[in-house]
């Protein structure tokens, strides 16, 4: 199982970036002639990225059907994309508004954090030289990690989607804000917001559990 | 916490992103090297965004791609019969305009008179008997050998001008939308290599 690590590579805006959006419009282009199995490659090629994206979006138990969704909406859509647009965006975007109205359809509890982690606590002027571990150190503790997927899926939707398509796809803030259909300098407001409440919220779970001590 | 401490955050945040100017990144250097603050925060935001990267991606289940196949072949089964309705509707409206045009013609044909012809276009235009000769010939689009029977016999009672040319119009124009919906490049492909 890999981690998020290698998703920097995946933007287009580097080299590795490029080649990869010229396999896919070949790919899709031989789709669009209706070729099956450019179009199941497309889906393979895809399928990790979109899941983790619904995954993380709308929950482990809706993930694999609203990503399927997400499939079928491409394949219903192909004769009328653009080959020569990348086509991340397009599915990132799909996948956002599939698991959006997924998500206000069944009205499910989102748990705001307004106004829950303002002003700094006694215990935030931690320092990453402490005996106790630089917060990379305190962070990675697999306690914590089950922390840092809770309070992620806390955040509110429009910071997880942001922060989801930044860190764990490597999208540039130009292809997140095509993606998402936002300006740019509100995808820029979202992912700082997003990390700072995400920082702010493991660094009280990690001081005040005494972990950072 | 100092303005510069402010203005800091912002450059940390942007940094991270790969965003930040050279000349930015110069000076947040520079306050990073007195203020500890800036640093402890700079550390924490790191270790955030690498606690987000270390969280594992889903694997998608084995049989992941075929169930989309599978719902992809659903899907277009089922746009294609959404899709044949308003063509059977259309097919059904354009009979319906060439059996009533082969009246006026008609009429015309042996010297109707203007009230005769009002008449003929009260018929042609009367939304009761278009809707409902709509209808009829949308099911005739289902079963067209039996409408084409009962179309040549209905044509050759009221024209005197060519029957049966009115009857073949009606089957082009309906094998024409027929394959037009079947083929509309707005569908989906059909594989090739299924």
């Amino acid at each position: 199982m890999g981690t998020y690590e290698e998703a920097e590579s995946r933007t287009l805006l580097t080299p590795e970036g490029e080649k990869a959006h010229a396999e896919t419009r070949l790919l899709l282009l031989q789709a669009q002639g209706g070729e099956e199995r450019a179009f199941e490659e497309i889906v393979r090629l895809f399928s990790r990225r979109i899941l983790g994206f619904c995954h993380r979006m709308a929950g482990a138990a809706q993930a694999s059907d609203l990503a399927q969704e997400v499939f079928v909406k491409l394949y219903l859509a192909l004769p009328g994309l653009d080959s020569t647009r990348p086509l991340a965006p397009y599915l990132f975007r799909t996948a956002h508004n599939h698991c959006i109205d997924w998500l206000r359809k069944r009205r499910l509890p989102t748990i705001s954090l307004d106004g829950a982690y303002e002003g700094e606590s006694p215990a935030l002027g931690l320092d990453p030289e402490d005996d106790a571990g630089t917060p990379e150190d305190l962070l990675l503790r697999s306690e914590v990690r089950a922390e840092t997927e809770r309070a992620f899926a806390e955040l509110p939707n429009e910071y997880r989607s942001v922060l989801l398509l930044r860190h764990m796809e490597g999208l540039a803030y130009e292809e997140i804000a095509e993606a998402l259909d936002l300006p740019l300098a509100t995808v820029k407001t979202r992912i700082h917001r997003g990390r700072e409440r995400l920082k702010q919220r493991l660094k009280e779970y990690v001081v005040s559990s005494g972990r950072g001590q | 916490m100092t303005q510069a401490c402010d203005q800091a955050r912002r450059a940390i945040q942007e940094r991270l992103d790969g965003a930040a100017e050279p000349q930015t990144a110069s000076w947040l250097d520079a306050h990073l090297a007195e203020c500890q603050l800036c640093r402890s925060e700079q550390a924490w935001l790191q270790a955030t965004v690498k606690s987000l990267r270390e969280l594992p991606p889903p694997e998608p289940d084995p049989d992941f791609v075929s169930s989309v196949l599978e719902r992809c072949r659903r899907a277009q089964a089922g746009r294609e019969r959404r899709l044949a309705w308003p063509a059977g509707v259309l097919v059904g409206l354009a009979a319906t305009l060439l059996i009533l045009a082969g009246r006026a013609v008609d009429l015309a044909a042996i010297g109707a008179t203007a009230s005769q012809l009002a008449q003929a276009a009260g018929t042609l235009f009367g939304p009761l008997v278009t809707v409902t000769s709509g209808l009829a010939l949308s099911a005739w689009r289902a079963l067209d050998w039996l409408v084409g029977s009962a179309s040549t016999v209905l044509w050759a009672g009221i024209s005197r001008v060519a029957p049966l040319y009115g009857t073949t119009l009606v089957v082009v124009v309906s094998l024409t939308l027929a394959f037009a919906v079947r083929h509309s490049p707005r569908l989906a492909p059909h594989w090739r290599n299924p």
